[in-house]
């Protein structure tokens, strides 16, 4: 039913979603400016941006969005959901 | 939630999900009763049935409320500890089908004990000519049929999503049959249930919606992934579609839903029913409403890990179905 492919984030979604170390260390070199921890991260995922100032540019928008980005994850996994469990 | 006294129905009838068996079946009864506390979240398994799951026991209360003021409680832990383990077999049989869990399919035989426990309380109050078997072999028959032919849907329609996915959860209905066959109130067994498929059609929305990463790593089909694929732009991940629209569309979905099934119940005459209704959409609607700021934040991370451009679609293949 779904396709395969995979974007960049999509692949980034569903890893912090599952992998809690991985989006721990993610948080933790947003929060602390470490723009080549992030970079390294997410090329480890294999979805560095294609151009050094496509991946600044990712970069800087997790960043901005990462509460944002945190909440959401959070409320599509179980630990979110709380009293909604159908 | 519940009324004090259908919540102590519940505390005996989880306590009695390991108990029947431990002299019998030991491994198992401690198999089970691990496997109960591992579902709940809190690891109490009296939790797991709080919040939305507590409608399974709450609508055989208010329906008997709707025929005589006090209902029986005698009769009642009967047909809790019966739907207490009716759901443990349909939840087991769902996460093996849903995840291929391989500690759960270590678990099947426990179907036969769980199986039985439900059976059996029905058969303390009915005897074996009563009506009432006939409305059981048809709510159960097509709990199942809707389980088997839900698992064999690839993309899911619309029409799919009321007339089968929705539908599996219709062993509900017995325990709604056996409060209209014990005061031979069969007139309001119809209403009801036809109460219960829009309802179920809001639970299960709601299920797909907030379950969607889940059900897209496990390669399941939902009419909400399906209704993805079929929305989605050229060059958009389902994830892309979900925080750029898809949720929203969700909501909306639930919305509307959830109008029927307040609309249905307006027939009841159960002013609890009502307000349980008044709760959970409120719940929900909060719940939405919470997320759509940061939503609308996420999606410009979205657009930028995920241009949207005129690029011709990405070669997919299906993952199953």
């Amino acid at each position: 039913m779904a396709d395969e492919w995979t974007s960049d984030f999509e692949k980034l979604l569903a890893k912090c979603a599952v992998d809690q170390d991985f989006r721990a260390q993610l948080t933790t070199a947003l929060v602390a400016n470490d723009d080549n921890g992030v970079s390294a991260l997410l090329t480890n995922l294999g979805i560095a941006g294609k151009n050094i100032a496509a991946r600044n540019e990712r970069v800087s928008a997790l960043k901005s969005a990462l509460g944002p980005f945190t909440a959401v994850i959070g409320q599509f996994t179980d630990s979110g959901r709380g009293e909604l469990a159908p | 939630m519940l009324d004090s006294a259908l919540s102590m129905c519940l505390d005996r009838a989880i306590e009695q999900v390991g108990a029947r068996c431990r002299q019998s079946a030991p491994a198992s009864a401690q198999a089970l009763v691990d496997w109960t506390w591992r579902l709940s979240p809190t690891g109490r398994a009296r939790d797991y049935f709080d919040g939305g799951r507590a409608i399974m026991f709450l609508l055989p209360w208010w329906l008997e409320q709707r025929v005589r003021a006090n209902p029986d409680v005698d009769f009642h832990e009967l047909l809790t500890e019966s739907t207490v383990n009716a759901y443990y077999f349909v939840r087991l049989i769902d996460n093996v089908l849903d995840e291929n869990a391989a500690e759960e399919r270590d678990l099947l035989p426990l179907l036969g004990i769980l199986h039985a426990n439900f059976y059996r309380a029905y058969t303390r109050l009915f005897p074996a000519a009563d009506p009432f078997w006939d409305h059981f072999d048809r709510y159960w028959d097509g709990t199942m049929e809707a389980a088997l032919r839900d698992k064999r849907l690839g993309e899911i329609s619309s029409n799919d999503f009321t007339g089968i996915v929705a539908r599996k959860t219709s062993g509900i209905k017995i325990p709604l049959a056996a409060v209209c066959c014990r005061y031979g109130r069969l007139d309001l067994l119809e209403p009801w249930c036809a109460f219960y498929d829009t309802l179920a059609c809001w639970q299960q929305m709601l299920d797909d919606t907030f379950d969607w990463m889940r059900d897209l790593q496990h390669g399941n089909s939902t009419f909400f992934l399906s209704e993805g694929n079929r929305q989605k732009r050229t060059g958009e991940s389902i994830a892309g579609w979900v925080v750029r629209g898809g949720f929203a569309w969700a909501i909306d979905r639930l919305s509307s839903m959830m109008q029927e099934a307040r609309g249905c119940a307006a027939q009841l005459e159960s002013p609890a029913l009502l307000r349980f209704l008044e709760y959970r959409d409120a719940e929900v609607r909060e719940y939405a409403a919470r997320l759509t700021q940061p939503l609308k934040e996420v999606a410009v991370v979205a657009n930028l890990f995920e241009p949207i451009d005129d690029r011709p679609p990405a070669p997919r293949r299906g993952r199953r179905g």
